[in-house]
């Protein structure tokens, strides 16, 4: 009966997410966007932002749904055949919730298809990452991944026993640094919607919040899975579990700013007037 | 900001007309040596052109030692200081015939031209 309880609240909780996702964008969503990226309420594109929120939303949810899903397969199975319910409870079907936000963020991004406005007429400035989200982000993601990296050597070098574990967080973090270059470069080669104007303020800013979205997700990915990196080599240095532990928890809060709460005014220095 | 248009109508080629602009843009100086251009995709899709359009564009203003691409560190323009000095000069020669032919198209004589020449710098 146990079994059956957790299976339902599981999947309750992967509904109420897809539910979530897939609601309206409110009044105060957008005003809060406006605010967050410095655009005029009086001329931001009201439904263009909307919708672009909205379908942005909608792909994080469900991948991070099907994520769940996957994590939670050892539920699920066990209810089916007891037997073979351990096998589906790995390090990557652990990590699959925060592999499903990096790449609904990425794939948000992806799909969206943009023409510009006017024809035959373009701003000569190279687009870089950096004018939609803090660059030290980057170091920060490639820091960790060298960690977990480091850590899976170690740990195979030392022939610990987990050393697989450390080779499954390894290849998580690796995933984040290939899903954040994607997505990226996506949202820099995109065509501008306009070349100055309101139009190109707001098509900036979607930009800026897709990329911290993306950049957030991918930080918790790397986090967690450097923290899964890191845990076989608790043995030896009882440390690292602290490490492991504020790495965990450090990603996931990181997330949670970068994604929601950081403001960012979204724009090429030589484009924005002084 | 610096802009460029590629004009569907004209009977000059898409990739003549970039090439044309950016080596201008690159000539007049508005461009400091180093400076990244856009991505082959970027522009590309700024303009609504094909991306082979601009790659061929930026292949012939590396030809020209306008620009260098610099694998994943995207296209810049050539700092002149780094080219060696045999290539400087040919470069110089080349502007200058440009410039004399010119001068000469509209009836000014040698001194006038290299006062003109002159009053530019």
């Amino acid at each position: 009966m146990g079994d059956w309880i957790q299976a339902a609240v599981f999947t309750l909780f992967v509904l109420a997410l897809v539910w979530a996702g897939t609601r309206p964008v409110s009044p105060s969503e957008l005003s809060r966007f406006a605010g967050r990226f410095s655009l005029s309420v009086d001329t931001m594109d009201f439904g263009l932002v909307s919708a672009r929120l909205r379908r942005s939303r909608k792909l994080r949810s469900v991948a991070v749904a099907v994520g769940f899903t996957v994590g939670a397969l050892p539920v699920y199975v066990n209810l089916i055949d007891r037997e073979s319910a351990s096998s589906f409870s790995n390090f990557f079907t652990s990590q699959a919730w925060l592999i499903g936000a990096a790449f609904g963020a990425m794939m948000a991004e992806l799909l969206v298809v943009q023409r510009p406005t006017r024809q035959g007429k373009a701003a000569l400035i190279a687009r870089r990452p950096g004018d939609y989200v803090a660059t030290g982000w980057f170091k920060l993601v490639a820091f960790l991944t060298l960690v977990a990296v480091a850590a899976t050597m170690t740990a195979a070098v030392s022939r610990n026993p987990l050393w697989g574990r450390s080779l499954a967080g390894a290849a998580g973090a690796v995933i984040a640094v290939a899903l954040i270059w994607l997505g990226l470069r996506t949202i820099t080669d995109r065509p501008l919607l306009a070349l100055d104007g309101p139009l190109r303020d707001t098509d900036e800013a979607l930009r800026a919040y897709g990329a911290h979205h993306l950049v957030g997700a991918g930080i918790a990915l790397t986090g967690g899975a450097t923290s899964i990196a890191l845990s076989p080599l608790t043995d030896p240095v009882p440390l690292v579990e602290w490490i492991t532990l504020f790495c965990w928890l450090g990603s996931l809060g990181l997330w949670r700013a970068i994604a929601f709460d950081l403001p960012w005014r979204a724009g090429h220095p030589m484009m924005v007037p002084p | 900001m610096i802009t460029i248009s590629i004009d569907n109508t004209s009977p000059v080629p898409p990739f003549e007309q970039l090439r044309g602009q950016v080596a201008e843009i690159i000539r007049s100086g508005r461009f400091q040596p180093g400076a990244r251009l856009p991505t082959v995709r970027q522009l590309a899709g700024d303009l609504g052109i094909a991306p082979n359009t601009v790659a061929r564009a930026y292949k012939a203003l590396e030809v020209e030692k306008l620009v260098q691409a610099r694998g994943r560190h995207g296209t810049r323009v050539v700092d002149s200081s780094d080219l060696p000095k045999t290539r400087r000069a040919d470069l110089l020669a080349e502007a200058a015939k440009r410039y004399v032919s010119e001068a000469r198209r509209l009836g000014a004589d040698i001194d006038e031209a290299l006062e003109a020449a002159r009053r530019a710098t």
